[in-house]
Parts: C-alpha cells; structure tokens; sequence
C-alpha cells in the first residue's frame, strides 16, 4: 500500500523529472518577472500558475512549496 | 553624474530644480528631508542601476553626513511608494532604478517560461472605467496574462 507521503514523493519527483521539463520553464518564468522588477511574491504566484498548468493534478499548496523549493534564495517569507 | 552637475549638488542642494523623483514623492505626500532629497537626487540622475553601496557612496559625496541606515531606510521607503523599482541581475544584489512612467503588463509563455512586457491603452482606459463605474477611485492594478504561442501553419496547411 502506498501512503500519501510517498505519492507525494513520488509527484514531487515526476515534476523534476527530465521527461516533463517544466522545471526550467517555471524557473525561467520566476527569474524573469522578479528581473522586471515585480515582487518576488508575485513572481512566485505567476511561476506556480505555470506549474499547474503543467501539472494540474498538484493542489495550489503542494505546487506553491515545489515552486518555492526550485527558486530557493530568491524568496523571502 | 558629471562632474560638474556634482559639484552644483554640493555647492546648492537646496537651490537646484527638484528632480523627478523628488516631484513623485511630494505627489505622494512623502515629507522630503534634505538627506531624503540627496538620495532622490541620486537615484534620479543614475544612469545605471546602482546597489544600495553604491547610492550611499554618491550621496556621501554629496553630504557626507548621510549614514547607509537613512540610505537603506529611504530607499525602502521609495520603493514601497513605487517610484523606484528593484531589480535582480542574478549577481545576488539588490539594484535599484527609478520606476519607469509606462506602465505595462506581462504576459507569461506557459511553454517556455519567456515573459513578454506590454502596453494597451485601451486596457487601461477599460481597467480605469471598471473602476470608475464601480465608484473607486483607480490606485493601482495588476494583471498577468498566461498563453502558449500560436501554432504557425505548416506549409502543406497552407492554402494555394
């Protein structure tokens, strides 16, 4: 049986997985808008609204944490 | 900065023709010290886009009683008015310039990550009419738009 830790390992996994790809799209989307100057909450936003459009079976939380993992550094809480 | 308009800084800060942004922070109601008043001026006549080191550097040349806290102090509080805009060149500092009139949007390519800017008057009369009928005054706004290219034709789509 396999519990929701590890399916969420496992979606956390597919999305930094080569065969998807998206990883560098929602980074590049992140580096760009804090770039022009928007703030890096909503640069933040804008790159998990690219995630899930990749991955639309990641609920909004879950795609906000990989989001703010991939561009570690470059938020601030 | 040149270094004569320098030298007129130092000889006459109070004198010399308030610059852009000190007209912005007077619209917005911002009390201009005169130690404010040397950093507006710096920030407004950089050509670059100077670190927060760097503004101090300049405006201590103009008042050297200037300390980097008021710097720092100041310059969060500009950007918290908008009239100056930080930027990240991926060097790990902080760079600031004077926030730019146009005002535009972005739209995000979801294929590729690519942000485009953009400008529509007709968007901004529309956005401020949405405000008006609903009885606001307009303060700001935010808008970003989400899209993939248009797949072009490939040639045997292509009509003779």
């Amino acid at each position: 049986m396999i519990s929701g830790e590890d399916d969420e390992s496992a979606r956390f996994a597919a999305c930094e997985s080569a065969v998807c790809g998206c990883r560098p799209i929602v980074e590049r989307a992140y580096r760009e808008l804090v770039g022009r100057g928007r703030p890096d909450r909503h640069a933040l936003e804008a790159a998990t609204v690219v995630l899930r459009w990749h991955h639309p079976e990641l609920p909004e939380p879950e795609a906000v944490l990989i989001v703010e993992r991939w561009v570690a550094g470059g938020v601030l809480h | 900065m040149v270094g004569a308009e320098r030298k007129r800084l130092v000889d006459s800060p109070e004198e010399a023709l308030p610059s852009r942004l000190e007209r912005a922070c007077a619209e917005r109601g911002l009390k201009m010290t005169g130690q404010r008043r040397v950093i507006a001026r710096v920030l407004s006549e950089s050509a670059d886009h100077p670190d927060v080191e760097e503004v101090y550097r300049r405006a201590a040349e103009i008042d050297s009683a200037i300390s980097l806290a008021t710097v720092y102090r100041s310059m969060r509080l500009f950007e918290d008015i908008g009239i100056i805009q930080r930027h990240d060149f991926g060097d790990g500092r902080a760079r600031y310039e004077e926030a730019r009139g146009d005002h535009h949007h972005h739209l995000i390519d979801i294929e590729s990550g690519e942000v485009v800017e953009f400008q529509d008057a007709q968007l901004e009369a529309a956005v401020a009419r949405i405000a008006r009928d609903l009885g606001f005054d307009l303060i700001g706004q935010r808008l970003e738009i989400f899209g993939r290219r248009t797949k072009s034709k490939t040639k045997g789509n292509e009509p003779t």
